[in-house]
């Protein structure tokens, strides 16, 4: 099974993106991907009930497509999040968590968030990036990847764009066991994945493509570069997935 | 048959890279399936006079000679370059020229590179500009920061009427759609690669929209990214297999003059 954890549909007429998205899949044998609503969507605080109610909508529908997660901004006051968490995770259908680059997240007004996550043992996907040019505002590193795995060694934490982490990064998180890697963004450039693969394991790398900003196609194509025996292929393109994002469950 | 227009052998200065020798790169390129490759010198971007690194290159690649084929690289900026360019492409059967104006003091507007963008076209020889070598955001701080610049290149095909060029590792199709005006005016053209145009978006379709498959050409970036991802490319395109073929291996044979 090939799982691309790292999916991004655009809100404004989502139904329409949502056909798109799998017809994409379908394109590319994929079987499933992450359904992460984007474009400003959580800025205001009722957009999260705006997200979850339209996770509800889509997966009533498409459940055998996607693997919904809830796009939360850290910003927003902590109340509506829990209420979000509470209502659209632990009520369903999300599985799982994104962080874009609203907070560097081993920041103190993070850690009632992580609790939150890490006591319901939601997994959290979180954008990540070591820049040394064109920066986001707020935009975590590895770094801060590491010291909020240390705070919450409960937490499963996705750091994700294996490539935009870079060496560095990857040694960043290696010795944090609740810290995995997502494959997705940047040019496929080598040797990145490759040090991933032998620093990590394959048990802690997923795949992910970052789609609509990057080509599943081409993501897919970084996953087959790479010698690897087929066993942890296949836990890379979709077992890691399926453990890490099948555990919540939903009452 | 598949002809590999982006291909580079050498020492980048800011990291390690694997395959960069030529019997390794040859090595990767038969596990690809690749017929033949275009190189050109890193080394020769970063020597301050870029002629020791087109020299190497030549020395490099002959035991290859039926399947690397040489640009030369040529900075407009530095003393003896037209003596240089000859010397590639009259003594050294090089059969292209990079340019690269974000690595070395020049802008593709001014007269020189003007000049050795005609030169080339004269030869009979096209000009290839990558748009970046590798994606700036992690640049070393003793890398560039810039990239390409658009507007330059489109006053530069304007100047250099007769000569083909080759875009490639960028922004293709956005290139593509703000140069068709001009480009449709010359008698030489413009050819563009697909390693960071996606085909899943928008992006390929724009490209060949602009271009046409008369005008897309296969590049890997080899060695300095993952090859399989320009394949898999290949595989889901929406062309048909004749524009593949042109795609993959004619518009680069009839660029480089191959039977």
């Amino acid at each position: 099974m090939i799982i691309d954890c790292h999916w991004h549909v655009y809100f404004d007429h989502y139904e329409k993106n949502i056909e798109k998205s799998i017809n994409d899949l379908k394109r590319c044998h994929i079987d499933k991907c992450a359904l992460m609503f984007y474009q400003g969507l959580y800025q205001k605080d009722e957009d999260l009930q705006l997200q979850g109610q339209a996770l509800r909508e889509v997966m009533k529908v498409h459940k055998d497509h996607f693997v919904p997660f809830l796009v939360i901004d850290p910003n927003v006051d902590f109340g509506i999040i829990k209420e979000g968490v509470e209502e659209y995770l632990l009520k369903g259908p999300a599985v799982a968590v994104k962080i874009h680059h609203s907070m560097k997240v081993d920041r103190k007004k993070f850690e009632p968030v992580a609790d939150l996550l890490s006591l319901h043992g939601i997994p959290v996907l979180i954008h990540c990036w070591y820049k040394t040019v064109q920066e986001y505002e707020n935009e975590s590193d590895p770094s801060n990847i590491a010291n909020l795995a240390a705070k919450f060694p409960d937490l499963n934490i996705i750091m994700a764009h294996i490539t935009g982490c870079g060496y560095r990064g990857l040694q960043d998180v290696a010795k944090y066991p609740n810290v995995y890697v997502d494959t997705s963004g940047s040019q496929p450039e080598d040797g990145f994945f490759q040090y991933g693969l032998d620093l990590l394991g394959a048990k802690r790398i997923l795949f992910g493509s970052d789609f609509p900003g990057r080509d599943p196609a081409t993501q897919l194509g970084r996953i087959y570069s790479v010698d690897m025996c087929e066993d942890d292929r296949k836990l890379i393109l979709g077992g890691n997935a399926v453990r890490l994002l099948g555990g919540v469950s939903h009452g | 048959m598949i002809i590999d227009l982006c291909g580079y052998l050498g020492h980048w200065p800011f990291r390690k890279i694997n395959n960069n020798d030529a019997q390794s790169f040859v090595k990767v390129m038969d596990e690809y399936k690749i017929n033949m490759s275009v190189v050109s010198s890193l080394n020769a971007v970063f020597y301050k006079d870029t002629m020791q690194g087109n020299e190497e290159i030549t020395q490099d690649i002959k035991p290859y000679s039926d399947r690397l084929v040489a640009f030369s690289v040529i900075n407009p900026a530095y003393p003896a370059w037209e003596k240089d360019f000859a010397t590639c492409i009259e003594k050294l059967g090089m059969k292209g020229v990079m340019m690269f104006p974000y690595y070395h003091p020049y802008r593709l507007t001014e007269a020189n590179a003007v000049k050795l963008a005609n030169l080339a076209g004269e030869a009979g020889v096209p000009v290839h500009i990558p748009v970046s070598i590798i994606n700036v955001r992690q640049r070393h701080w003793m890398d560039t920061n810039d990239v390409l610049n658009t507007g330059d290149f489109i006053s530069l095909i304007k100047n250099a009427p007769n000569t083909d060029f080759i875009v490639s590792n960028g922004a293709t199709n956005a290139i593509a759609s703000a140069a068709k005006d001009v480009d449709s005016k010359r008698k030489g053209k413009v050819y563009y690669d697909i390693q960071r145009v996606e085909v899943f978006n928008p992006a390929f379709d724009s490209l060949m929209k602009a271009a046409g498959p008369e005008q897309i050409v296969f590049g890997t970036g080899n060695p300095l990214q993952y090859l399989d991802t320009q394949f898999v490319k290949l595989q889901y395109m929406n062309v048909t297999d004749e524009q593949k073929d042109m795609i993959t291996y004619k518009n680069a044979a009839k660029l480089l003059k191959l039977n």
